[in-house]
């Protein structure tokens, strides 16, 4: 078991330089712990299951260990910004008003096609429109566009559109959820007058219908 | 810090029980090995049908310790010791010298690999 001990905290140490030094790409949205934790614990749960010949423990004490290295690294990298940025890394600008940084992108490991891949997928393919490209520590880019091509907003215009609030589901595949009928200051009575305004005898019918802070509502019935 | 804390425990807790799992595998192999070692002594000595009746209780020794082997030891690594054991005996009961020095080599072995695979070293940690 001391083996056990002493390979999980190797591993994981050793999975988290690895993933370090191959750069934010290769991470999708989860951060590089996180990484690590899910790539192994799913491993190592079905070591045990697939030979009933290698005790249970074998299996449960690196997942354990894994959970416990886990919380203390994620604990340790709120209260020191080093220790954070030696795990996680720090966001890193690859655009540059406009120019693309080939030094952060070689050392990022990312080439001009998957860069532009990325472009595509927010709606970009100009690198000139792009104030700052940063690849965040969790290996997703985010683009803010240079000031000519940001798009216009309501204080640009002037214009002060009515706030449209926070949209709660009242009726779910025709279950009432009463909670958030009482957090929006609302109760049954209330939802049968709407749905018989509505022409719908009971909330069975209903498929969604949500109620916004600013008392908008939207139904729509199962049969639509 | 409260959940890092209980982590922190809880990892030093898992350190101190993987310890005291290598002090209890130390204790098991080598109780079981100085049963076999007596054993193996009778039989160099001429008296077999002693040997066989130390060897009968290591066996049973060994087999009183399926709770703790079942969750801390491989089965397949189970089986082999059990086979060592029962293979030992098999060549003390036939009188055969020569086979049972090596079946006594082998399950000192295998006992012994038991307490090995469980100590920290490099070779078994790579």
């Amino acid at each position: 078991m001391a083996i056990i001990f002493i390979r999980t905290v190797i591993l994981y140490f050793a999975i988290l330089i690895s993933m370090r030094l191959m750069g934010k790409r290769q991470l999708g949205e989860l951060e590089i712990s996180e990484f690590i934790v899910a790539a192994l614990i799913a491993d190592l749960a079905a070591t045990p299951l697939q030979d009933i010949g290698i005790p249970l423990l074998n299996g449960l004490l690196p997942i354990l260990i894994m959970f416990c290295l886990e919380v203390i690294i994620a604990g340790l990298n709120m209260k020191s910004i080093k220790l954070r940025k030696l795990t996680y890394g720090k966001p890193e600008i690859i655009i540059r008003n406009g120019r693309i940084d080939r030094n952060s992108m070689n050392r990022n490991r990312f080439t001009i096609d998957e860069l532009m891949q990325e472009l595509r997928a927010q709606g970009q393919n100009d690198a000139s429109k792009i104030a700052y490209g940063v690849l965040e520590t969790n290996g997703q880019l985010s683009l803010i566009l240079t000031g000519s091509e940001q798009p216009a907003t309501a204080s640009m215009l002037g214009a002060a559109p009515a706030e449209t609030g926070y949209a709660h589901i009242i009726i779910n595949d025709g279950r009432i959820l009463d909670k958030n009928l009482a957090l929006l200051g609302r109760d049954r009575r209330w939802l049968e007058n709407e749905l018989k305004r509505r022409k719908i005898k009971s909330a069975d019918e209903v498929y969604i219908l949500t109620l916004s802070e600013t008392g908008n509502v939207f139904c729509q019935l199962k049969e639509d | 810090m409260k959940k890092e804390l209980i982590a922190a425990v809880l990892l030093a807790v898992i350190f101190a029980g993987v310890m005291l799992n290598i002090r209890a595998s130390e204790r098991i192999v080598s109780s079981l090995m100085s049963e076999v070692d007596a054993a193996y002594a009778q039989l160099k000595g001429g008296d077999n049908e002693s040997a066989v009746k130390t060897i009968d209780r290591a066996i049973e020794h060994w087999l009183m310790l399926d709770g703790y082997t079942h969750i801390f030891i491989r089965h397949s690594e189970i089986n082999s010791t059990t086979e060592a054991f029962f293979q030992f005996k098999s060549d003390i009961w036939s009188g055969d010298a020569d086979a049972a020095e090596g079946s006594y080599g082998l399950l000192s072995e295998t006992l012994r690999s038991i307490m090995t695979m469980e100590q920290i070293s490099l070779g078994s940690i790579f």
